[in-house]
């Protein structure tokens, strides 16, 4: 892997990481979790949907266990937001958890489509490794609140985004520019579109059916 | 790993499979799920955890593959529990289910700590380990159950003191106590604070917003 490739791997790392941990946050004070559970939350939100994709691309060590580092930011911020957090300046709503998830999404997909991409696998799986990595820490976080997965109902190009992002970058990789770069621009063009559609309540079609179950 | 290590991690197992399989039998017969319901819960609660330790630390053979007469364990709490549960002698309330917890979450925090500590990994992995072997199986039962995850929402100290827990057992460790002893010293050790927890009700504090979503 070249030295460029691993350092945008990197960044998009840390900015993932860190926006998901986020909603994680967001979302367990919202719906009164204690301190640990909001941890935990922030926790699994931001490693869920790496480590699911190291584990199906058999990849070891998880990039947490190589890189202690990791956790320790993490315990960081869990003992550090409830100060923050608590204040009543900071509005935690529906937006505080939407708006760093697709900070998050470009980061993540960019970087499982990329890792795949170097592993060796097709485009399709790629992307599909990168949508892996993007969606399945926010899924686990929505199903431990008890709400359905955002991903899923939401309407508003969630997993399309990410899935066409991870495909963007296998194109761009085909007409000669280096991957890591491609990797960059997929990841600012998805959250760049996810934020635009969140603004613009542009919606993806759903299938209404005259009676739907709520 | 030496012989009595071994038989340490069985013991612990065996303890844990079937502390938790009941935990999971409990809550299954309260919601009034079937009997094949409450089967898949208390298996789920039981494996649920070790299994996720173990695809994380890519160790094969799953132990209950390795070890197949621990799916026969769960089967005959399955098959006797629920008629037992049934007399009007015994109130189930939420507490019921504590105490099995209380002793299978002990058991397993030690397990998978010792285990991430045999392969070598790092303390603090290892006791994030602890926490995913103890945690992961009381969150499946509860989601399946469609509510959220006790650990999460109740603010009683539970990952907090199997954390701990896990911590402890690589302090002793670093202090010269065998790995043994301290899984056996941890064990009892969360056993005694969770059981603090349950009649003292001593609660995490919580971090409330004003934008806090009522319940």
């Amino acid at each position: 892997m070249t030295l460029i490739a691993t350092n945008v791997l990197f960044i998009l790392d840390v900015i993932g990481v860190l926006a998901f941990a986020l909603t994680g946050l967001v979302e367990g004070v919202r719906k009164g979790a204690d301190l640990v559970g909001v941890g935990f939350l922030a926790f699994v939100t931001a490693f869920g949907g790496g480590t699911l994709r190291d584990l199906l691309l058999d990849r070891r060590p998880f990039f947490w266990v190589e890189n202690e580092f990791w956790l320790w930011l993490l315990i960081g911020i869990a003992i550090l937001a409830p100060f923050v957090i608590r204040s009543r300046f900071i509005e935690l709503t529906e937006k505080t958890v939407r708006w760093p998830d697709a900070v998050g999404l470009g980061a993540f997909s960019a970087n499982g489509t990329l890792i795949a991409l170097e592993s060796g696998a097709s485009v399709l799986v790629a992307a599909l490794m990168g949508i892996t990595t993007a969606a399945v820490g926010g899924i686990i976080r929505d199903l431990l609140v008890n709400q359905v997965p955002r991903a899923i109902v939401d309407h508003e190009f969630y997993i399309v985004i990410g899935l066409g992002g991870g495909l963007l970058i296998s194109l761009l990789g085909a007409i000669g520019i280096s991957l890591a770069w491609a990797a960059v621009v997929s990841a600012v063009l998805i959250t760049v579109i996810r934020m635009l559609a969140m603004t613009f309540g542009w919606k993806l079609p759903g299938f209404n059916q005259k009676n739907p179950a709520s | 790993m030496n012989p009595l290590l071994t038989d340490t991690l069985i013991a612990l197992e065996v303890i844990g499979i079937l502390a938790f399989a009941a935990s999971g039998m409990v809550e299954g017969v309260r919601k009034g799920v079937d009997l094949f319901g409450i089967g898949l819960l208390s298996f789920l609660t039981a494996f649920g955890g070790g299994t996720v330790r173990d695809l994380l630390l890519d160790r094969r053979p799953f132990f209950w593959v390795e070890n197949e007469f621990w799916l026969w364990l769960p089967l005959v709490l399955i098959l006797v529990g629920p008629f037992i549960l049934r007399s009007r002698v015994i109130e189930i309330t939420s507490k019921t289910v504590k105490w099995p917890d209380a002793i299978g979450m002990g058991a397993w925090t030690a397990n998978g700590t010792l285990i991430a500590l045999e392969m070598g990994e790092s303390p603090l992995v290892a006791a994030i380990m602890g926490v995913i072997t103890a945690g992961v199986g009381g969150i499946i039962r509860d989601l399946l159950l469609n509510r959220t995850p006790l650990v999460i929402i109740d603010h009683e100290p539970y990952l907090l003191i199997s954390f701990l827990g896990g911590l402890l057992i690589s302090a002793l460790a670093a202090v010269g106590i065998s790995t043994v002893e301290a899984a056996i010293v941890v064990t009892v050790f969360i056993f005694v604070v969770r059981a603090g927890v349950i009649l003292a009700g001593w609660r995490l504090p919580s971090i409330q917003n004003h934008n806090t979503l009522p319940e």
